[in-house]
């Protein structure tokens, strides 16, 4: 399945980074860019907590659960490249000098450090044992990967609203 | 010393950057523990 998904992955960005270079629309506030962001922030909250939730483990319906899996992390693999190559492609694109890029560069570090830090301390709250196959577990994961969705659709939101010139 | 770009804004842009992380681990790292360990 993972080797599939490479060869998924491997057409995957450059074609989204494609449409996003040739997109020109006046919807979603107008840019390139941006109306990618918008279009995507939503989907991309909701599929992780998708991700989640074949409904079935591995025991009880073996192809539905690998089906699944292939699928949603093509899924999802779609949307996130689709957000954040279009967010990844505004910061040349928004601060053109070197020292605008210092002083942009400076906050990405920092929000990225802070982000990295969320995503490994949240999941570990929530889910006190990662691997114990139960359904109660089963469900704690439904929680993370919705908490995970809401942090991620709040901190997108920031960006395309105030974020984006 | 002004910044070229206003703060707001910079800061609004690198906000960002937590949706960004917080996808990727999910993905990187949840998702496949969650089939691998969970699920299998």
């Amino acid at each position: 399945m993972y080797i599939l998904w490479s060869v998924y992955n491997a057409f995957n960005d450059p074609i989204l980074g494609g449409l996003s270079d040739k997109t020109r629309t006046k919807k979603f506030g107008g840019g390139r860019r941006r109306s990618w962001m918008v279009v995507m922030l939503i989907p991309l909250a909701l599929i992780m907590f998708f991700l989640f939730t074949p409904f079935a483990t591995y025991a009880e319906a073996p192809v539905w659960t690998v089906i699944y899996f292939f699928l949603i992390i093509c899924l999802f693999d779609t949307i996130y490249t689709a957000f954040s190559l279009s967010r990844t492609s505004l910061y040349p694109e928004m601060f053109r000098t070197d020292r605008a890029r210092e002083e942009a560069g400076m906050g990405r570090r920092i929000m990225m450090v802070f982000g990295l830090i969320v995503a490994m301390v949240v999941p570990t709250l929530i889910i006190p044992d990662l691997t114990i196959s139960t359904q109660s577990n089963i469900y704690n994961y439904w929680i993370a990967g919705a908490v995970l969705g809401i942090i991620a659709f709040i901190t997108g939101f920031i960006n395309i609203k105030w974020g984006v010139k | 010393m002004t910044n070229e770009v206003p703060l707001g804004r910079n800061l609004a842009y690198a906000t960002g950057e937590i949706t960004d992380a917080v996808a990727y681990h999910v993905f990187s790292f949840l998702i496949f523990t969650f089939y691998y360990a969970l699920l299998g």
